[in-house]
């Protein structure tokens, strides 16, 4: 049997820059029943990633979809039962790796952080 | 005086005919060159045409007192199987061809080499790398098995001039850390 001489192939590893958070932002509609709407975006880490947006008391967010390999719009919309005293909410995004970074998004009527165009949200 | 007709008498001349002889008729795989040496009853000064498996490779002449002397390079045998050169002379005036002299070259030893790849290094992302190699003492058509870090992936054929080439697709590298791939080739399904 004869056997060749190896030759190496090299493939080399992600340069991970740390995982935050670039932006955030939110907006809701004051009606029973309103909708809430958050919106964020991240640098650095390793795609894919995971998110989640999480209520104070700890519900989870229902969002539309909590995984992929962009750093941005990590949409989330929530239909409230009714008037909620809830004014912020938890983002949390956690890359390939494991690393994670979170930011806290403010939803009260005084202080939404109003985006152009996001004066409403889409039913 | 009464004297007779007269006859003529012919005596014809002998056949032309060119006997040879080659110094050695077995070579190593590596080929080598092959004096011959030979006799003929043509006339001196007569060019000879020297073919090797029916092809004219150079001229030789008759010396002074019919005399043969000429030299053939044989090439080497790269193949997994003896090769044979038949080399003869002939006269292209009247078509006299000498004894044919079977010169064997012997088959090259069984070797495999990865000579090139189109890339050393890929990016995080992964792609695809083409290998390129030669191999000695194995014929056109023979199957060799590639290894990636010593697990038979695909295989790859042995073409007519003795080399071969294949491309494998690496993987994405999603850790911090390179990744290492060792590739070879065997002719075996199991490169132990």
């Amino acid at each position: 049997m004869a056997k060749s001489n190896t030759l190496q192939v090299a493939v080399e590893g992600t340069s991970a820059s740390s995982l935050s958070i670039t932006g955030t932002s939110g907006c809701y509609v004051i009606e029973l029943g309103m909708y809430v709407q958050f919106s964020a975006s991240w640098s650095g880490g390793v795609a894919p990633y995971k998110w989640e947006w999480v209520w104070p008391d700890g519900y989870n967010l229902t969002c539309s979809q909590s995984s992929g390999t962009s750093g941005t719009a990590a949409n989330c919309r929530f239909f409230a039962s009714g008037t909620t005293s809830y004014t912020s909410a938890n983002f949390t995004v956690t890359d390939s790796l494991g690393n994670r970074a979170s930011a806290t998004v403010k939803v009260t009527e005084e202080c939404v952080t109003r985006i152009s165009g996001c004066t409403t949200c889409p039913s | 005086m009464t004297k007779s007709n007269v006859f003529d008498v012919q005596v014809q001349g002998a056949a032309p005919s060119i006997s040879i002889t080659a110094s050695t008729t077995s070579l190593p795989s590596s080929g080598g060159t092959v004096n011959f040496t030979g006799s003929t009853n043509l006339s001196a000064g007569t060019t000879l045409d020297i073919y090797v498996n029916a092809g004219n490779v150079g001229t030789t002449s008759v010396g002074s007192g019919g005399g043969i002397s000429f030299s053939v390079a044989i090439p080497s045998n790269s193949s997994g199987s003896t090769v044979t050169y038949d080399v003869y002379v002939e006269d292209p005036t009247t078509g006299t061809q000498s004894n044919t002299v079977a010169i064997s070259v012997a088959p090259a030893s069984q070797s495999i080499t990865l000579t090139g790849q189109s890339a050393t290094t890929l990016p995080s992302s992964g792609g695809s790398v083409t290998f390129s190699g030669t191999a000695t003492g194995y014929n056109p058509g023979q199957i060799f098995y590639v290894f990636v870090n010593g697990v038979n992936t695909t295989t790859t054929t042995l073409g007519q001039h003795y080399t071969f080439s294949f491309t494998l697709s690496f993987p994405a590298n999603t850790s911090t850390s390179l990744v290492t791939y060792d590739i070879d080739v065997s002719d075996n399904t199991s490169n132990t």
